[in-house]
């Protein structure tokens, strides 16, 4: 099982690097909707199908084992480490790593449908939450969007600008009415808060209490000028754009489920 | 209650444990003098840590003091628990010891603690985010003791217990990391930035989901499996403080000890 895992592993990882070599970093708009969405349906559709028409082979069984459970674990924990000791490498913009993902998930997924082990109901929240989320981090990292604005006190604005400088239609007017600061007696900032008005609607915006605007887009106040304090002339707002966001949220919470019946069974009960 | 009179609280605390951990290490039987004296130095330091709280007007868990004295707290807690789930009697010694460290370090390098919460920490996720780690890392410091205990005397009799260990010390993990993530999202805008921190976090969970993977595996030697929980632990310590003194830490959105 160990050769088969590594005849596969081993020439895909090396596929990646290559790639990264001719490439460079991935560039993730390239798969924005509905580029994310074929992938995805590509990608469970072809393992769903193999499964159940060579379900017996040698190298699924193997795909769907522990052992590749563990050496997805491994090197998604390898992948970490390189991140964190060379932080320059940006190595999670890597083909590598966006390959040691999708065959994480791939293996996930052949797991969760070929599973017919003890603690059913455990298992399923575990790895069903965890496939979703991962899912929805992974490829909807490519439909997510960041944008800020720094805002003049009393300005009304209809864009916002990406980290890349590019610039975005909001789709609406903000304006921002008044901001204020509150500082403890070190002058360290206790808290600051921004009223923002869009048309009829009127939100107060502070750090922790964002806007949602939409179910997919959330606006935060992120920021100001520390030096002027309260006079600040400016706010800095920025606003995320996450279609996927409640099916990160859907996969998180059946993973709690799954990590809070963890520590009610333990290994031995349930 | 100030932070001045912690010494205090903190040795009659390790003196009281130290003396119930005595009784469970001369006492075959299950001891209930053990019991009571170690719950009494576990309640010494959880009325400080209460009293604290009050002083300061804002959860102590903000400075790496303060999360120290937490932890512990929590490995008194946690090794009380295990003794008496399954009376190991060398057990109460090494968490009582392990708690000491952590309060010797806290008395030898004591912080400047204020009311000062920065806008970030200011929400309902930070009670039970960081609370939740502590009791993890309490269960896991236990689960270490037991790897070590295994591999010194290269016995797999250990293991059914470190499964058990690890299993609830890795769901704590996962449910501090994922209450984290939600925070993340309603602060910085995303659920997961690979932030050194959340990093450092993947990898330590990472460890201990190998263990467990490897133990469905069912062929690896114990002393692989003994290594493996050493392993993660110490990775565990690098989550906790250790990722503040690599390069990449300067990146960290996780640094709030503004008055270090």
């Amino acid at each position: 099982m160990g050769k088969i895992l590594a005849y596969t592993y081993v020439p895909t990882l090396l596929l990646a690097a290559v790639f990264h070599f001719i490439f460079g970093q991935v560039d993730v708009r390239v798969f924005a909707f509905p580029v994310n969405i074929a992938i995805l349906l590509i990608l469970v559709g072809g393992l769903y199908v193999l499964n159940r028409e060579k379900g017996e082979c040698r190298w699924v069984v193997a795909f769907s084992s522990g052992y590749a459970g563990v050496m997805g674990v491994v090197l998604v924990a390898l992948c970490c480490l390189l991140m964190v000791f060379s932080p320059g490498l940006k190595f999670q913009h890597s083909w590598i790593f966006l390959t040691v993902l999708l065959l994480f998930i791939g293996n996930l997924f052949l797991v969760i449908l070929r599973y017919r082990g003890k603690n059913r109901i455990r298992f399923y929240l575990n790895h069903v939450g965890l496939f979703v989320m991962l899912v929805a981090l992974v490829f909807g990292s490519a439909d997510m969007v960041r944008m800020r604005a720094a805002v003049n006190i009393g300005e009304c604005i209809d864009k916002a600008y990406t980290q890349e400088g590019i610039a975005y239609s909001l789709g609406y007017p903000l304006l921002v009415e008044s901001f204020d600061v509150e500082f403890y007696e070190n002058r360290m900032p206790a808290e600051f808060r921004a009223e923002v008005s869009s048309g009829d609607e009127r939100r107060i915006l502070w750090v922790n209490h964002p806007w949602h605007k939409s179910w997919k887009e959330d606006i935060y106040l992120t920021g100001y000028n520390t030096e002027a304090g309260s006079a600040s002339e400016y706010c800095i707002l920025e606003f995320v754009v996450q279609p996927w966001k409640y099916i990160v949220l859907t996969g998180l919470l059946l993973f709690v489920a799954g990590a809070l019946m963890l520590l009610w069974g333990g290994k031995y009960r349930v | 209650m100030n932070w001045d009179i912690f010494p205090y609280f903190a040795i009659i605390s390790m003196v009281l444990s130290l003396a119930g951990a005595g009784f469970a290490l001369y006492r075959s039987e299950r001891s209930i003098a053990a019991q009571f004296l170690s719950w009494t130095g576990m309640l010494v330091l959880g009325v400080f840590v209460i009293g604290f709280w009050r002083s300061l007007g804002r959860p102590p868990m903000r400075t790496m003091g303060e999360t120290r004295l937490w932890y512990s707290l929590f490995v008194l807690i946690a090794g009380l628990l295990v003794y008496r789930r399954w009376y190991y009697r060398w057990l109460l010694l090494f968490t009582t010891v392990l708690s000491s460290v952590f309060c010797f370090i806290n008395i030898l390098k004591p912080e400047i603690h204020d009311e000062t919460l920065v806008p970030a920490l200011q929400s309902v996720f930070f009670i039970p985010h960081v609370t939740v780690y502590m009791f993890a890392y309490g269960i896991l410091a236990c689960a270490f003791l037991f790897a070590m205990a295994g591999l010194f005397h290269k016995k797999r009799s250990y293991l059914e217990s470190l499964d058990n260990l690890v299993y609830l010390g890795t769901g704590l993990l996962f449910i501090g990391m994922l209450s984290g993530s939600v925070w993340a999202k309603q602060a910085w805008g995303n659920f997961w930035d690979w932030d050194p921190k959340e990093t450092w976090a993947a990898i330590t969970a990472a460890g201990y989901l190998t263990y467990i993977h490897l133990r469905f595996t069912r062929v690896s030697k114990s002393r692989w499996l003994y290594f493996t929980v050493i392993l993660s632990f110490l990775l565990l310590q690098m989550c906790w403080y250790g990722y503040k003194y690599l390069p990449s830490s300067g990146e960290s959105l996780h640094l709030y000890n503004l008055t270090e």
